[in-house]
């Protein structure tokens, strides 16, 4: 007995030995035993082969260095495209004259000489304006996953690519659960995570299927998960019921610290009334390490606003062309979208929307400027640089024309090449407009 | 293993919670710092739950932008390298599910691999190949404590499991190498 009460209390010294992490105090214990224990030699030839094969398993690289840019969040991470959407042609795959190349140049040194102009992205969800803000921005449509334009249709507008906030944390609004102290818990109990709700195999985990209960220490099963954060918005692994305690199933292989269920405890107070806002399974089908299929999940999910009809630019919106669109995949619901038809109806649109779009709202002080050939526009003779414009796109006249953005400012004037500063949500598919050559016309704006 | 790797483990959490501190004021150095302290094994880390190191890269980058937004939310309920490893954890599995809609299956060929043959360079091959089967919770314990030589009781708290578990986990990692591990008569004399 007393021989394997040793070798137990013996088994991690000889793991953080052969690691070489182990105190001097420990070291010495390890080898005054393994003097006369042979089988702890061999377990600990056996380790030190184990970490051989991590170390190389694990080369020591170099760390990249920190991308402060993409951290400080000055480059627009590209993460989704809208179903059907494809992704804007960039505007070096075109054929450039040798003009317009330089005259792209020439536009890159006024840029950096007026101190800015390049797309700022703010794209955080968790920044989403406050009221007070929203009342100086103007809705626009985005590109809307829903849409029902056929493939080969054209768009009126030319969907403006969609970034996206580059993280997927839960938002910050929601707080997973309160503050939870764990010094001013009892020695002899331990908090543990218990479902507040039936959870479905293969659900995500939201926080308000979770809550916390203190047991008895010796009644905690192996893996209870006491971090809620660990356990939120990840994948349910079994049919979780009402009141079990949720743990970290280690006896699947591979399982990726996925919770199941472990029941211990009765009812919980508040699992009657339990309400599903998690879509299981919707997300598609993987495969994990080990081969074996699992449900994807669907991930977090956010209420819109979509437009119910083709609306002109220039329209004030009314209670009928907006409607509630619930549980919308939030990585295509862009920054700004609107949420609250309040504040929707009433106003005016400055671009034209299609049915179906996402209701956002652009916010007016973030620009970005466009190079346009003067070639393909046309405009009135005595156009001044610091004038607003609004631009129509093929049509010969306003007439028959669409108009792309209004309120857009010329900036720049000068050897055959014009600068617009528009919408910052508007720049690339002007840009690439611009590029397409396509003929561009300038009205004065009123 | 770096120096200053080596020193913040000495510092300890009080040191990485003044860093936390400062990066929630913005303090560039203070991120730098704390990428340089953690920034090799949540490296590993991700290499391991995404199966690539370029993606794992990329992780890492976004874990740290996430820090840089987040560090003042940090509640101080955990040590911050396990509040680092459980972002990092989040991270791996969006990307997973973002990036690649079936995950890299093992060759069936290694599953069923045959005995190691004499060669030495085999028998290490064999093992790496072994490891890298192993499941994550216990691959990634041995690789916290050989490869960033962690102790068992901060390797636990990379993990957010209990230190038994770890213990548990790594014995029964090696029962499952042991087919892989040399059994040469060893002379300690």
């Amino acid at each position: 007995m007393r021989d394997e009460f040793v070798h137990d209390a013996i088994e991690p010294l000889l793991i953080e030995y052969a690691a070489g992490v182990l105190n001097a105090d420990g070291r010495r214990k390890v080898e005054s035993h393994l003097m006369d224990c042979d089988s702890c030699r061999h377990a600990l030839e056996e380790w030190r082969q184990i970490a051989d094969a991590a170390r190389r398993e694990t080369p020591s690289q170099a760390l990249p260095p920190l991308d402060w840019q993409r951290i400080k969040g000055e480059t627009p991470v590209i993460l989704a495209h809208p179903r059907g959407v494809q992704p804007r042609r960039t505007l070096f795959q075109f054929a450039m004259p040798a003009a317009f190349v330089a005259l792209m140049i020439g536009a890159a040194m006024l840029f950096a000489m007026m101190g800015g102009g390049g797309p700022s992205n703010n794209g955080n969800f968790a920044a989403a304006p406050n009221i007070e803000q929203r009342a100086t921005e103007v809705p626009v449509a985005q590109p809307s996953a829903t849409s029902t334009v056929s493939p080969d249709a054209q768009p009126v507008f030319p969907t403006p690519t969609m970034t996206v906030e580059p993280t997927v944390a839960p938002p910050d609004d929601v707080e997973p659960f309160n503050g939870f102290n764990l010094k001013a818990i009892p020695p002899d109990v331990r908090p543990v995570i218990v479902a507040a709700n039936n959870i479905e195999n293969g659900a995500v985990i939201k926080p308000h299927d979770l809550t916390v209960y203190l047991i008895f220490t010796d009644l905690v099963p192996e893996g209870a998960e006491f971090n809620p954060e660990d356990i939120v918005y990840t994948i349910a692994r079994s049919n979780i019921s009402c009141g079990q305690i949720l743990t970290l199933d280690y006896s699947v292989t591979n399982a990726r610290d996925v919770p199941v269920g472990q029941s211990i405890l009765g009812d919980v107070q508040g699992c009657q009334n339990i309400e599903r806002t998690y879509r299981p399974g919707m997300g598609g089908v993987s495969r994990d390490y080990d081969g074996r299929l699992y449900p994807q999940p669907v991930g977090e999910t956010a209420n819109v606003l979509l437009f119910t009809r083709d609306i002109v630019a220039g329209s004030v919106i009314t209670e009928e062309d907006v409607a509630l669109a619930p549980d919308y995949p939030i990585e295509l619901v862009p920054p700004y979208a609107a949420t609250d038809p309040e504040l929707i109806v009433g106003r005016t649109l400055i671009a034209p929307v299609l049915s179906g779009q996402i209701v956002a709202f652009i916010p007016m002080r973030e620009h970005t400027n466009v190079v346009i050939m003067q070639e393909t526009v046309e405009m009135p003779e005595d156009a001044q640089v610091g004038e607003s414009f609004d631009v129509y796109t093929t049509g010969d006249d306003p007439e028959t024309g669409i108009l792309v953005v209004s309120g857009a400012k010329l900036t720049y004037m000068e050897n055959g090449g014009l600068i617009l500063e528009v919408p910052q949500e508007y720049g690339p598919a002007l840009q690439e407009l611009a590029s397409d050559k396509a003929p561009i016309q300038l009205v004065p704006s009123e | 293993v770096t120096v200053n790797a080596a020193k913040g483990r000495l510092l300890g959490n009080d040191a990485d919670l003044a860093l936390l501190r400062r990066i929630a004021e913005h303090d560039e150095a203070a991120l730098e710092t704390l990428y340089q302290r953690y920034g090799a094994e949540l490296l590993a880390a991700l290499t391991l739950l995404l199966y690539d190191r370029s993606a794992a890269e990329d992780a890492l980058q976004v874990v740290m932008l996430t820090v840089w937004r987040k560090a003042g939310t940090f509640r101080g309920e955990s040590a911050v390298a396990t509040w680092l490893h459980a972002i990092a954890r989040r991270q791996a599995m969006s990307a997973n599910r973002k990036v690649s809609p079936t995950l890299p299956i093992p060759d069936e060929n290694l599953l069923t691999a045959d005995a190691p043959d004499d060669s030495d360079q085999s028998d290490h091959e064999a093992l790496q190949a072994a490891l890298r089967r192993l499941p994550d919770i216990e691959r990634r314990a041995i690789d916290l404590i050989y490869a960033q030589e962690l102790t068992i009781a901060q390797a636990a708290g990379r993990l957010g499991i209990p230190v038994n578990t770890v213990k548990s986990r790594l014995l029964r990692a090696r029962q499952a190498l042991r087919r892989w591990l040399k059994h040469e008569d060893i002379d300690y004399a």
